[in-house]
């Protein structure tokens, strides 16, 4: 399967049916409506029709959907419901979602308390932080049980203050008492930033009092607002405090009695979210007094339902019509199961835009088999593969997970094929032995060669896939030009370098190698001969033949770059052998050691697959991305977009 | 200390240290400065822990080419009987590539993929490319990692 064929949709209705159709048009979840503004800026089209000016509504309704997600937020502090590992959107059926719409009233009062007694729990909680604060201000003064608003008798001052940490109260006291006998000093408490003083004195000896306390930077307390002692104050704030605590839980309790309206205010939502879309859609269609203009794609295959549902409902002129050869529309991908698995690798890189043929069906084996052979344990690949079917078959998941789920189940299966072939089982060295195949570890040098083979594979699959594209687009002669003489110069160049890989005995391969020479010969000649059939003049021509030979240098770096399918595979087979001789050094002479080497057994391999893992993965898309895509993918799609039903939190059942 | 310096252990074990030491310190490198990028993207926008962390983690790579290239190393070492200076001097420079390369690698590794963690806090969809553009810098890294390899091969 491939890329969906678009066809073109325009439409002309009666601005009274608009909302209508493009409600139709969201429930079958087809069209994709296409912006219009550019259109009017053309004199011509500007004259005759207007944009429908409804940010202001699209804004509304967003600041809508902001407050009902702050309540939803709010009360999920409150849900019961169990949630699982991966969520998905709850089935709601069509009557539920029509009660609650209609009851919306309802729901706002509800949104509209939570939000006010969000506000007066950020009160009571501020309120708290103050006396909280006031208490912290008053503790020192916990032992001082004279009256902390009285500022002295007729005669005397009464006076609250502090001192830095590191004054030396005994001698301010003694120092006091020799300046001014008439006072009387005392240290109420100490902390580690300052001493609490309490100083009374005749008022006659203010002056002196004052130039010895300041001496040692003494400053005055701000007790004065407090009435009563600091003991009786610090009862009297811990219980407006408590009470406060009370008023809190008794407004959560009050919002914990909404909990049960959270799935209403979700399923509002997400009537508010669609009302939305539905608004924005309205936005981009052009409009005369009574009737609208809009555009779309449609895929091919869905457009006879939609022309027969729209033209049964409404009276409009609704027009389908194949997409202009050169039209670029938006891209929808539909594969089979096994190659749409890697769609979002191929998403990551870029679309494939309409000329060109969908290269997932391609990329999912060459991806899958790369990564097995990079993870190349096949007990890592069992667990893989193990683990992604439990999920698959337990939970119910969104689309996208589910695709990367089989991708995983997929590349596992891959790991453990190159784990039987290879002998890597948890890196036990006894089943080396098993291997299929041969033994990664006892001869890697085998192992880069055949690197190398799959890469000259990939490479010339990826050339295919190009002369493929140049067959649908008709143009034959590109075929042996931009792609058979490659070929040819390739398989020369490969044949050339046979004697320098490990494996090859250099005696028996001389006759390839000759005729590696003439291919590669060949080869030059004729892509010197056509490489610059594009440029108009003769010296152009024969510098681009010419240049284009650099891609030689290019193929080589290609092919060497295969060289990572043996290092990380070599990297994650020796680590899982090393992760086993370390927790076998321990020994089982006892229970401690037992579980210590269980232990290591189990964090050193969950690493190693972890790690490992993780550069199969984008290490295989790497190669995708760069070896493969580069010799022939042009990309630059935009993703299909669909006027539909776009729900955050429920999905409805008509 | 002749005797020392002829013996091939000698050799061998300082070419482990060369292989893991250096290609660590790369590493560490590396991942610091990813790691410090990602702490920043990460105080605007949490939910990018995911690919930020996969960023970061792709200069430790280089370390664990040294881990296994040294590992291997030790296991060709026996202190109680004298190894060849020959023998030695293969597993001397067969830390080296391993060693060196991943030290630069590792740290010009890690600014590429800080780089990347600042295009993916403004284009979330980028992931991709800016995973691609870091292993570029990983390929000589791998290179390094085969050479160290086939070299210790040599030594029976």
């Amino acid at each position: 399967m491939a890329i969906v064929n678009m066809n073109k949709l325009s439409l002309i209705g009666l601005k009274s049916d608009k909302e209508k159709i493009l409600e139709t048009f969201m429930k079958m979840g087809v069209v994709e409506v296409t912006d219009l503004k550019e259109e009017m800026s053309s004199e011509e089209w500007g004259k005759l029709v207007s944009n429908e000016d409804n940010a202001r509504e699209i804004s509304e309704l967003n600041s809508k959907l902001d407050k009902i997600s702050a309540s939803i937020e709010y009360l999920s502090k409150f849900d019961k419901r169990k949630k699982g590992l991966f969520s998905s959107k709850r089935k709601v059926s069509i009557d539920d979602y029509n009660t609650v719409v209609k009851n919306q009233d309802k729901l706002w009062k509800v949104i509209d308390d939570i939000s006010e007694y969000d506000k007066k729990l950020s009160n009571l909680k501020s309120e708290i932080n103050k006396n909280t604060n006031l208490i912290l201000n008053l503790k020192p003064w916990e032992k001082l049980d004279i009256l902390l608003d009285m500022a002295g008798t007729k005669e005397t001052t009464v006076l609250t203050g502090v001192v830095p940490e590191i004054v030396n109260t005994d001698r301010l006291g003694e120092e006091l008492s020799n300046e001014v006998p008439e006072s009387y000093f005392e240290v109420v408490s100490k902390d580690r930033e300052q001493s609490y003083l309490l100083v009374i004195y005749l008022n006659s000896k203010a002056e002196d009092v004052m130039r010895v306390l300041k001496q040692y930077g003494f400053s005055k307390s701000s007790l004065e607002k407090f009435s009563g002692t600091s003991n009786e104050n610090i009862k009297s704030l811990s219980k407006s405090i408590k009470d406060l605590e009370n008023e809190i839980s008794s407004i959560e309790e009050k919002i914990s009695s909404f909990a049960d309206y959270q799935g209403d205010l979700e399923i509002l939502h997400d009537y508010i979210l669609v009302e939305r879309d539905r608004k924005k859609a309205a936005g981009i269609t052009l409009n005369t007094n009574d009737s609208f203009f809009l555009q779309g794609w449609v895929p091919e295959t869905s457009a006879n339902q939609v022309k027969e549902v729209i033209e049964k409902k409404f009276d409009c002129f609704l027009e389908i019509t194949e997409a202009g050869e050169d039209e670029d529309f938006p891209i929808l991908l539909v594969n089979k199961d096994f190659a749409s698995s890697v769609e979002s690798i191929t998403e990551m890189y870029s679309l494939p835009n309409r000329n060109e043929v969908d290269p997932n069906a391609i990329t999912a084996p060459f991806f899958v088999l790369f990564f097995g052979l990079m993870l190349g344990d096949g007990g890592y690949g069992l667990i893989m593969a193990a683990v992604s079917i439990f999920v698959l078959l337990k939970f119910k998941l969104e689309e996208d997970t589910k695709k990367f789920m089989k991708l995983m189940m997929y590349c596992g299966f891959a790991t453990m094929l190159w784990g039987a072939l290879l002998g890597g089982w948890f890196g036990i060295e006894a089943l080396g032995k098993t291997a299929l195949w041969f033994n990664l570890t006892d001869e890697p040098q085998k192992m880069l060669s055949f690197s190398l083979l799959f890469g000259v594979i990939h490479i010339y699959a990826g050339l295919g896939v190009k002369a493929y594209n140049l067959y649908r687009q008709k143009k034959y002669l590109d075929i042996i030009f931009d792609v058979f003489f490659w070929y040819v110069m390739f398989t020369g160049f490969a044949l050339f370098l046979l004697p320098y890989i490990p494996i090859v005995d250099k005696e028996a391969v001389t006759g390839l190698v000759r005729l590696g020479k003439y291919l590669l010969v060949i080869g030059a000649v004729l892509l010197i001969l056509t490489q610059g059939r594009h440029n108009k003049n003769i010296i152009g021509k024969i510098i681009g033949g010419v240049s284009s030979l650099y891609d030689l240098i290019g193929f080589l770096s290609d092919l060497l770059s295969y060289s990572r399918l043996l290092a990380l595979g070599l990297a994650s087979s020796v680590i899982a052998a090393i992760v086993n001789q370390l927790a076998l050094m321990m020994g089982f002479s006892n229970i401690l050691k037992v579980v210590f080497v269980v232990a290591v057994l189990i964090f050193g391999h969950l690493f190693n697959f972890a790690i490992n893992a993780l550069g199969a993965y984008v290490h295989s898309s790497r190669l995708q991305y760069i070896e493969f895509f580069g010799k022939f993918y042009e990309g630059g799609g935009t993703a299909f977009e669909p006027l539909k039903v776009n729900t955050k939190y429920i999905n409805l059942k008509y | 200390m002749k005797e020392f310096l002829t013996d091939g252990n000698f050799w061998a074990i300082l070419g482990a240290t060369i292989a893991f030491f250096v290609a660590a310190i790369g590493s560490s490198k590396g991942v610091g400065i990813a790691g410090q990028a990602g702490a920043g993207v990460l105080t605007e926008d949490p939910g990018k822990f995911v690919p930020v962390m996969i960023l970061e983690a792709l200069a430790s790579t280089q370390a664990i080419y040294g881990f296994v290239i040294a590992f291997l190393t030790i296991g060709k070492i026996d202190i109680s009987t004298a190894m060849a200076l020959k023998d030695g001097f293969v597993l001397f420079f067969a830390g080296i590539p391993v060693g060196i390369v991943g030290l630069v690698s590792g740290i010009i590794q890690g600014k590429v993929a800080a780089a990347g963690i600042h295009m993916i806090a403004k284009r979330p969809e980028g992931l991709g490319r800016a995973i691609t553009l870091a292993l570029m810098v990983e390929m000589f890294a791998i290179l390094a990692f085969i050479i160290s390899f086939l070299m210790l091969g040599e030594v029976g």
